[in-house]
């Protein structure tokens, strides 16, 4: 039951409490502590049948690089997808007009997020458990751009991760937490 | 040269390692890209 209503004098049992509490809308499944000077980070079982909506944040830590992208590669198995990634990105550099990258069968969803000598992604990912395409939204931000990313992952298959990893240099610290948007 | 590191975190176990890149992970490494020039 995903919704009770209370009415006065009515006794709130430990059973609905438990239920009830439990019952948010956006519910944490994990998060992974990005290590120390490494290239890629990689979370793995993350994604399952209980929600078919995902979001993925990263929360402190460092980079090397003060400004570039971040890609996204779904994965199984810790193995990841390097084909079948179609995706337009709409950004501008502060200060200029709008630019387009668009990307067609990609290995990789390319701008996924950005650089500000930490980790900027802030990502939708819907439907990665399922043997059906996978879409992945949200925005775009790097220290000199924002804008927007949506792509589409048109390979037929259930995903049980995903693999970031910035353009160039390293990453030190910060964690990336993944929460399940509950189904009913 | 010392190879690459990743981060690999396991939600089933909770467990998280750093080990270093297979060739493979290495090779599939994004390039550099040129930064976007404004219009």
């Amino acid at each position: 039951m995903a919704i009770k209503t209370f009415t006065t004098g009515e006794v709130l049992t430990a059973s609905d409490t438990n239920t009830y509490l439990a019952n948010s809308g956006l519910v944490y499944v994990t998060s992974a502590t990005i290590g120390s000077a490494v290239s890629s980070v990689t979370v793995s079982n993350c994604f399952t049948s209980t929600y078919n909506g995902y979001f993925v944040t990263v929360h402190g830590g460092t980079s090397t690089t003060a400004d570039e992208n971040v890609s996204l590669q779904l994965t199984v198995g810790g193995t990841a997808s390097t084909t079948g990634y179609y995706g337009t990105t709409l950004y501008t550099v502060f200060g200029s007009v709008l630019s387009t990258q668009s990307v067609s069968n990609g290995t990789t969803m390319t701008y996924a997020g950005g650089l500000d000598s930490r980790v900027l992604l802030q990502l939708q990912i819907f439907n990665p458990a399922v043997a059906t395409s996978t879409t992945m939204v949200g925005p775009f931000i790097r220290q000199i751009l924002s804008g927007t990313t949506s792509y589409i992952h048109r390979v037929n298959t259930a995903y049980d991760g995903f693999k970031i990893t910035p353009t160039s240099g390293t990453l030190t610290g910060g964690t990336i937490t993944v929460y399940g948007y509950r189904n009913a | 040269m010392a190879k690459p590191t990743g981060t690999f975190h396991d939600a089933l176990t909770g467990e998280t390692i750093e080990r270093e890149l297979t060739d493979e992970e290495i090779a599939a490494l994004p390039q550099p890209s040129d930064l976007p020039s404004p219009e």
